[in-house]
C-alpha cells in the first residue's frame, strides 16, 4: 500500500459510509446519529443494543439496514419461554433413505449476518447467555461441535426501558459485549411529518442494496489500518479508567454513584469507533475529538451504578458527560 | 526569521517554530507590561539615591539592570526549546488543526512508519506549513506603554545629570564654614574647630555641650560683625542652628531657675481640675483678709508669725495645727515631704514665699491631680489586693461554666428495645428499585 492508495482508501471508505447512511436514512427519519453509530458498530465488528420506547423505529432500522447491506437477516422475538436451542439451533433426528437414523444440526436464527434480538430483556438469563459466545467468539457450540458464524455478523438487540415487569435485565457480562448502546429518542415534529408522509401514503420508499458482505469486510480492514497516536490512545485509556471510582481520573459523580467502571472492551470500542469517526471525516489519524464523539454510546452501558445511584435514578449519560468534562485531553505528567 | 514552509521543515520543526512565536507573543506582552514599571522603579531608585547623596551612576546602573533583565527574559522566551505533546496540543488547538499536528508530532518521533502514518505526516506537514503563525500569534503593541517607559527613562537619566546629590550640598555648606574660618586668626580657628567638634559630638554630656555652646556664642560675639553674619549663615546651612536650638532648648529645660509648667504632662481634664482648684483656692485665700482675720504668715513675711497667730486663735484647733505642721516643714527635708502629696503640702516656711498663696493653691491642685492620676491608673489596671477588693466574679463564672460542662455530661443511657421505633417505610417510587436491586444479587 502506498501513500496514494491510502488517500484512495479514505475516499472510498467515506463514499461507502455515506452511501449506507443515506440509503438507510430514506426510511429512518430523524435518527441520523443512531444510523451512523449503528453502521459504525457494524464496521467495527461490534453489536448494538438499541433502547427506546415502542414505536420509535428500532426494528425498522434493523430491517432497513439488512435490506441496504444485502445481508442475511433473521429476527428473534425474545420471550420468557424462549430456550437457547431456539436461538442457536439443535440436533434433530433424520432418517436415511436406506434406513437408519442420524442427528442433523438444524441451524437456529443466530446463523445470519444481521440478527435482530427483539426485546432481549424478556428472555431468561439462560437464553440471553446463549448469545454470549455468538457475540464474542462469532461462533456457536452445540454438543461437541462448534459452528463458525458467517461474517459479517451483527447482533442488534432492542429493549424497552418502560415495561420492567416480567423482564430480566441483561447481566453485566452481556452488556459489556455490546459495542454501543444507542438510545432511540422520540422523533421531533418535523421528523414526524416525514414519517407520516412516508408510511401513510400509497407511495412506499424503496431502498437499494448498496453494499454486500465482502465490501463491509474490506471496510473493516481499512478501519484497523488507521493509525492512532499514543497520546490520543492514552486519552481513551484515561477515559476508561476514569469510570472506575477508585481511579485517580474519576470524577465526583463516578466516585459517588458508580460501583464498577468500564472494562478494557470499552477502551477497545473507543479506539475503534474513534478510528471510524476519524476516517469518515476524511482524516488518516485519530484525534481526541473523535474519541469524545463516540464516548457516550461506548461507555454508558458499561457503568454499573451502586445502590445510591440506582435509588436516586442517576443517569449513566450524566456521569459520562461529567467524565468527558473532567478528563483532560493531555496527560498531566 | 525565515518563513515556514512544508518542504524543508518537519512537523517537529513547525511545532517548535509555532511554539516560539506563541511564547514570543506572551513574552512581548509581559515585557510591554513590565517596561514602564521597571523604568518607574529605576526612577524611584534614582531619586532616592540622589536624596541620600549616592552617585548618579547607581541609578543608571539600576535602570540598566532592569533593561538587561527584560532583554534576557525576551531572549529566553524566544529561544527554541524541545517540543512536547502538551506544546503540540496547544499549538494544534490554536491553529485549529483538529488534532492532526499533535498526532503527527508523535508519529514523527517513531522509527517505524506504515503508509498510513507517512500519509498522515505529509498531510499534517502540509497543513501546518500553510498556517501563518505570525498572524496567528500577533504581538499587540501598546504605544502608551512605551511612551511612558521613555518618559520615565528620561527622568532617570535627568535625575542623575541635572540634580546634584543632597549630601553633596551639605558638604558644600561645610566647606563654606571652612572658607569663612580661613579668614580668622589661627588660634580662633583652632578654638572654633574645637567647639564645633564638641557640639557635633553626640555622646557629649549635655552640660558640657551647653558650656561649649556658651563659649561658641561668646567667641562669635567677639568676632567681627560681618564675620559673625557669615559664620551664622554657614552654621545655619549646616543645620547647626537646629542642633544649637535643640541644645539651647535642652539647657532651658534643665535650668532650675526657670519657671516650670507643672501641668505640662497632665491630661486635659486634670489640667482643668487643677486650674479650677487653684482658682478656687486663690479666691478663698483672697477672702480671708477681707473678713478681718489675722494675716497669714506668708503675708506677714515674718518668721514665727504663724505660731503667734495660732496662739491667738484658741477656737480653731485645725487652724492651730496647720501652722505647726508648716513650721515643722520649714526645713528643706520637711519641705520635700510636705510638698509632695499630703494635705498640708506647699512651702509653709514663714516668709519663705512671697507668692505663698498661689503656691499653696498649686500644691493642693497638684495633690488633687496626683489623686486623680492615681485613680486613673487604678481604673485602667485591675490589681487584685490593690484596687480590686472583690474577686473577679465574671471571669471565675466563665471558668466555672466550662468545668461544669464536663461535670454535667449526661450518663450513657441504656437502650430499651421495647421502645425502639420501626424503620421508616421505603418510599413507593423507590420500592421497585430496591426490590430489583436485591433480587439481582
Amino acid at each position: 500500500m502506498t501513500v496514494v492508495s491510502v488517500a484512495a482508501n479514505i475516499d472510498q471508505f467515506r463514499e461507502r459510509f455515506v452511501r449506507i447512511t443515506r440509503e438507510v436514512g430514506k426510511r429512518i427519519v430523524g435518527n441520523e446519529e443512531i444510523v451512523q453509530h449503528t453502521v459504525t458498530a457494524l464496521l467495527a465488528g461490534g453489536h448494538v443494543l438499541l433502547e427506546g420506547i415502542p414505536g420509535v423505529g428500532k426494528t425498522s432500522l434493523v430491517h432497513t439496514l439488512a435490506d441496504v447491506l444485502h445481508l442475511k437477516f433473521s429476527r428473534i422475538q425474545f420471550t420468557p419461554d424462549l430456550m437457547p436451542a431456539d436461538i442457536v439451533g439443535t440436533n434433530i433426528v433424520q432418517e436415511h433413505a436406506h434406513g437408519g437414523t442420524f442427528f442433523e444440526f438444524q441451524q437456529g436464527p443466530i446463523f445470519a449476518n444481521v440478527v435482530l434480538a427483539d426485546e432481549i430483556n424478556r428472555a431468561t438469563p439462560k437464553t440471553q447467555s446463549a448469545l454470549l459466545e455468538a457475540m464474542q467468539e462469532q461462533s456457536v457450540s452445540v454438543g461437541r461441535t462448534t459452528y463458525q458464524l458467517e461474517q459479517p455478523f451483527l447482533v442488534l438487540a432492542t429493549q424497552n426501558p418502560l415495561e420492567m415487569e416480567g423482564t430480566y435485565p441483561l447481566p453485566e457480562a452481556q452488556l459489556d459485549r455490546f459495542f454501543f448502546k444507542l438510545k432511540v429518542m422520540y422523533p421531533a415534529e418535523t421528523a414526524m411529518h416525514q414519517i407520516l408522509e412516508r408510511t401513510t401514503t400509497a407511495d412506499t420508499t424503496p431502498v437499494e442494496r448498496v453494499m454486500d458482505g465482502p465490501e463491509i469486510l474490506e471496510m473493516r480492514h481499512v478501519v484497523r489500518a488507521v493509525p492512532i497516536a499514543r497520546p490520543v490512545q492514552s486519552y481513551a485509556i484515561r477515559l476508561t479508567m476514569g469510570s472506575h471510582p477508585e481511579s485517580a481520573h474519576a470524577s465526583p459523580l463516578v466516585k459517588r454513584y458508580v460501583r464498577y467502571g468500564a472494562s478494557p472492551r470499552a477502551a477497545q470500542a473507543l479506539a475503534l469507533a474513534g478510528k471510524i469517526h476519524a476516517i469518515t471525516r476524511g482524516n488518516a489519524f485519530v484525534s481526541v475529538e473523535d474519541i469524545r464523539a463516540v464516548a457516550m454510546p461506548a461507555l454508558r452501558h458499561r457503568l454499573l451504578l451502586n445502590f445510591e445511584g440506582e435509588a436516586e435514578q442517576v443517569s449513566a449519560d450524566t456521569i459520562v458527560s461529567e467524565l468527558l468534562a473532567a478528563v483532560p485531553a493531555d496527560a498531566k505528567e | 526569521m525565515t518563513p515556514l514552509s512544508s518542504s524543508d521543515h518537519t512537523v517537529r520543526d513547525l511545532v517548535a517554530a509555532a511554539d516560539r512565536e506563541r511564547r514570543a507573543r506572551t513574552a512581548f506582552s509581559r515585557v510591554q507590561w513590565l517596561a514602564p514599571r521597571v523604568a518607574g522603579a529605576a526612577l524611584i531608585v534614582a531619586v532616592t539615591a540622589r536624596w541620600f547623596g549616592a552617585a548618579a551612576w547607581i541609578s543608571w546602573a539600576a535602570f540598566a539592570a532592569g533593561l538587561a533583565i527584560l532583554a534576557a527574559f525576551w531572549v529566553v522566551s524566544r529561544r527554541t526549546r524541545a517540543t512536547t505533546d502538551a506544546i503540540a496540543l496547544a499549538v494544534d488547538t490554536d491553529a485549529g488543526l483538529a488534532g492532526e499536528l499533535r498526532s503527527a508530532h508523535w508519529f514523527e518521533a517513531q522509527s517505524a512508519r506504515d503508509p498510513w502514518a507517512q500519509f498522515h505526516l505529509e498531510h499534517a506537514t502540509a497543513r501546518a506549513g500553510a498556517v501563518d503563525w505570525r498572524a496567528l500569534y500577533p504581538t499587540s503593541r501598546s504605544a502608551r506603554s512605551w511612551i511612558v517607559t521613555a518618559v520615565l527613562a528620561t527622568g532617570v537619566i535627568a535625575t542623575g545629570v541635572r540634580f546634584p546629590a543632597r549630601r553633596a550640598t551639605a558638604q558644600a555648606a561645610t566647606t563654606d564654614v571652612g572658607a569663612i574660618g580661613a579668614e580668622l586668626p589661627a588660634d580662633v580657628q583652632a578654638r572654633l574647630a574645637r567647639l564645633m567638634a564638641q557640639l557635633d559630638d553626640a555622646a557629649m554630656d549635655p552640660d558640657a555641650k551647653r558650656a561649649s555652646l556658651a563659649d561658641l556664642k561668646k567667641l562669635m560675639s567677639s568676632l567681627d560683625p560681618d564675620l559673625q553674619k557669615k559664620l551664622q549663615a554657614a552654621l545655619e546651612k549646616k543645620s547647626l542652628g537646629n542642633d544649637t536650638k535643640a541644645t539651647a532648648d535642652q539647657a532651658k529645660a534643665d535650668d532650675p531657675t526657670a519657671p516650670k509648667n507643672v501641668t505640662g504632662d497632665l491630661p486635659d481634664d486634670l489640667k482643668w481640675a487643677q486650674e479650677n482648684l487653684a482658682a478656687k483656692s486663690a479666691e478663698a485665700d483672697d477672702k480671708k483678709p477681707a473678713s478681718g482675720e489675722p494675716a497669714s504668715p506668708t503675708k506677714s513675711g515674718e518668721s514665727g508669725a504663724a505660731t503667734l497667730q495660732a496662739q491667738a486663735e484658741p477656737n480653731g484647733k485645725a487652724d492651730a495645727a496647720a501652722p505647726i505642721v508648716r513650721e515643722a516643714a520649714s526645713d528643706e527635708e520637711g519641705k520635700k515631704m510636705m510638698g509632695g502629696g499630703g494635705p498640708m503640702g506647699g512651702d509653709s516656711r514663714p516668709g519663705a514665699g512671697k507668692t505663698n498663696n498661689n503656691a499653696k493653691g498649686a500644691a493642693e491642685a497638684l495633690l488633687v491631680a496626683q489623686n486623680l492620676r492615681k485613680e486613673l491608673l487604678e481604673a485602667s489596671a485591675d490589681a487584685p489586693g490593690d484596687n480590686v477588693d472583690k474577686e473577679d466574679l465574671r471571669r471565675k463564672t466563665e471558668q466555672g461554666k466550662s468545668s461544669l460542662g464536663f461535670t454535667r455530661a449526661a450518663a450513657p443511657r441504656t437502650v430499651d428495645p421495647s421502645r425502639s421505633a420501626a424503620p421508616p417505610p421505603v418510599p413507593e417510587p423507590r420500592r421497585s428499585l430496591l426490590f430489583h436491586y436485591f433480587i439481582r444479587r
